[in-house]
């Protein structure tokens, strides 16, 4: 696994990453992306009270991330860092230091989207081809992965799927 | 007499609730609340919200089954002095003391919260333990 953990999750922080990521890897570094959490004083501190002993949250906007020296500023262990939405990682991709990175995406709730990757991860037609646009150009593949100890799907798997669903239904 | 949400992962809430019930008898001025895999939490916080808010006259305590879950994280939210009050950790102790002191108009809906916290640590015991000291 590599250092570096992006995690797409609509929730946040909460019982999977706290159990399955943070305390799986003794993560002590992490990072919270999202704009209105970041202004929101009482978000904030909600999500930083729920951080394991040892573990360190972060939350910053997007803008904040971008002009992030994360190689630098964390030069060593592991780093999770999580975003709510595919919208959003798409946003911070260029920071994304992609040799040292592992992209995975969690919980998606089922609103507005009809594709099932597993149990709780639901995306739509055009996050899934923005997933595959952000996986080819960065030679990259993207994992939906609930949690560690369970198989990854990757999405570009997911995407031939649907292509070929279309193609054998015309 | 406070009103009592009870928001959890998947059906534990309602299980929960129910063997309640069977202990203490029917109870009103209960909510259940779920949070489900492909669940909105913004569409649980509104649920949420909505009861909170017709309730608001007599006052709400929350409770979750875990701190730091989602259900816990959305209930924080609403924490509001003396109005709102949350409690993570629920457990069948819990309840039973919880439907059992809220009748009391002497006590806070704050106070009402930190007995019944009390009475969930006080519930787990290990039995190996518990015997070793009587036969010291």
């Amino acid at each position: 696994m590599e250092r570096i953990i992006f995690r797409v999750d609509d929730r946040f922080i909460h019982g999977q990453v706290i159990e399955g990521w943070i305390n799986h890897f003794r993560i002590k570094n992490v990072i919270l992306i999202n704009d209105n959490i970041a202004e929101d004083a009482k978000k904030t501190f909600i999500y930083k009270s729920t951080m394991p002993r040892n573990a360190k949250l972060e939350v910053m906007s997007i803008n904040s991330f971008l002009q992030l020296d994360i190689l630098n500023e964390y030069k060593k262990g592991y780093l999770l860092i999580v975003v709510g939405s595919i919208h959003d990682l798409k946003l911070i991709s260029s920071n994304i230091p992609l040799e040292n990175s592992y992209i995975n995406i969690g919980c998606l709730a089922t609103v507005s989207r009809d594709i099932t990757v597993t149990d709780n991860c639901f995306i739509n037609k055009e996050e899934l081809n923005c997933l595959v646009e952000l996986s080819n150009n960065h030679s990259k593949d993207i994992y939906a992965h609930k949690l560690p100890w369970e198989k990854p799907i990757n999405l570009k798997d997911i995407h031939n799927k649907q292509v070929n669903t279309i193609k054998m239904s015309k | 007499m406070v009103n009592i949400v009870i928001l959890t992962h998947g059906m534990f809430g309602e299980e929960l609730f129910k063997a309640a019930e069977m202990i203490v008898g029917k109870q009103d001025r209960v909510e259940i609340l779920s949070i489900q895999d492909g669940s909105s939490v913004h569409d649980v916080a509104a649920q949420l919200e909505a009861i909170i808010t017709v309730n608001g006259q007599y006052g709400n305590i929350i409770f979750t089954d875990m701190f730091g879950g989602s259900p816990s994280n959305i209930s924080i939210g609403f924490l509001d002095s003396g109005k709102c009050e949350v409690v993570s950790g629920i457990n069948l102790p819990m309840l039973i003391k919880v439907f059992s002191l809220r009748n009391s108009s002497v006590l806070s809906i704050h106070e009402l919260a930190l007995q019944t916290a009390k009475a969930g640590y006080e519930s787990i015991k290990v039995a190996g333990e518990i015997l070793h000291k009587d036969i010291k």
